[in-house]
């Protein structure tokens, strides 16, 4: 485990100087750019590459949507708000936090948007929606262990038209009762709070291209109760999708027909999660099974 | 749902009160199921397979006594007085959730499917 690194003070970037750095990245249509001292925004690229990489813009950008992210050793600030850091791993967990808001709020006016995970096994793409907490981002950074390639912890963001998901691959973000799941991944970053985790560092096989899923499964971490699947009816379904639906409240009808359209079209089940590896065992029979349909 | 007295459901009704689906509402079908967003109050509702069934019929122009005698016909002589109870039940209790608001026919006027009068 590493030594926390902190912020150095650093010349601001508009002095041009040497510490400064900037990057720009894309997702989900939206592009932003990350400046400051070269360690945050470096350990920012290194932990959001993918995002970094400029491979996921799936729709045109505008210059309305560049999002400026300003690094200094103790705040954040976009678009004139400034959030107060006390860290490199902060920053970046703050920046992360305010990037998934955004990207959801900018993508949600055309598309459904979800509070879910989501990876593919076998080119069939299992989406896990759950409120905060349920264990989706755990359970998606097991099955990226497993070879799975992944999608998102975050959002999925659903093309009205097509019902396809758009990658959000950005960094696996777990919570302090996960990390011992995980050992053996390296973390450069003491975590300030969530433990960023690159899907890199996980696995190899890669980002999942747009696609539909192949079914819907909402995780529920349970610990003591045996790993178990229960399939849930079409009605069921579009109701536990509701409920991890960004906004819904705000625009239901425009979403419900969306949910609905996906509800007729793949299955979902409930998964009660005590075990990870079990877990992904039942996962893998669920793409399988989506697979041979 | 709810056991509410029959005289609630028909309360200033005629016996071919129509059930109209509530402004604001959505509505999508699912499989056997129906979904229903009741955008005014923010509220999602699933309907069961029975529920769905006696959704159609009663947004598709029965009146609330034809939809009785529909389900009290398909139930049997036994269980006919049962069923013409819950499609009260079901129609009162989607009168209190806002779903619907019910809508007294005219004395004599037309029954828009079938005639029981």
């Amino acid at each position: 485990m590493g030594a926390p690194v902190r912020t150095p003070r650093a010349p601001a970037v508009e002095d041009g100087a040497a510490q400064a750095r900037s990057r720009v990245g894309a997702a989900v249509g939206m592009r932003f750019q990350v400046v400051g001292p070269k360690v945050v925004v470096d350990a920012a690229h290194d932990l959001m590459a993918d995002l970094f990489a400029d491979d996921y813009v799936s729709a045109p950008a505008t210059s309305a949507d560049l999002l400026r992210y300003h690094v200094t050793d103790s705040a954040v600030i976009v678009n004139g708000r400034r959030f107060e850091v006390c860290s490199a791993a902060e920053a970046v967990e703050t920046m992360q936090w305010h990037l998934n808001q955004t990207v959801v709020a900018h993508a949600t006016r055309t598309m459904t948007g979800l509070h879910a995970a989501a990876a593919a096994q076998g080119g069939r793409l299992v989406v896990l929606p759950a409120q905060s907490g349920s264990g989706k981002s755990t359970t998606v950074a097991g099955l990226v262990r497993a070879g799975w390639q992944y999608v998102t912890d975050e959002a999925c963001l659903i093309d009205s038209e097509t019902l396809r998901v758009l990658p959000y691959p950005k960094p696996i973000g777990l919570e302090r009762g996960s990390w011992r799941l995980f050992p053996g991944v390296p973390r450069p970053v003491e975590p300030h709070g969530t433990w960023l985790v690159p899907a890199a560092s996980l696995g190899n096989a890669g980002v999942c291209e747009a696609q539909v899923p192949a079914a819907v499964v909402t995780p529920r971490y349970e610990p003591g109760e045996t790993t178990r699947l229960h399939r849930l009816s079409p009605g069921e379904l579009v109701m536990e999708l509701a409920q991890s639906t960004f906004s819904f409240n705000e625009d239901g009808g425009r979403h419900l027909r969306v949910l609905a359209r996906l509800a007729r079209r793949v299955p979902g089940f409930r998964l009660t999660i005590s075990d990870l590896d079990e877990a992904v065992e039942l996962l893998g029979c669920v793409a399988a099974m989506e697979g041979a349909r | 749902m709810n056991e509410v007295p029959s005289s609630q459901v028909n309360e200033g009704l005629s016996s071919q009160g129509r059930v109209v689906a509530a402004s604001g509402t959505v509505w999508e079908t699912v499989g056997e199921e129906l979904v229903v967003w009741h955008g005014e109050d923010r509220t999602l509702h699933r309907l069961d397979p029975v529920g769905r069934w006696l959704w159609d019929l009663l947004e598709g122009g029965l009146t609330i006594t034809q939809a009785e005698q529909l389900a009290a016909g398909t139930a049997g002589p036994e269980d006919g007085a049962r069923a013409r109870r819950e499609v009260r039940d079901f129609v009162d209790s989607l009168r209190q959730r806002g779903l619907v608001r019910l809508v007294p026919l005219p004395d004599g006027g037309p029954a828009l499917v079938g005639d029981d009068a």
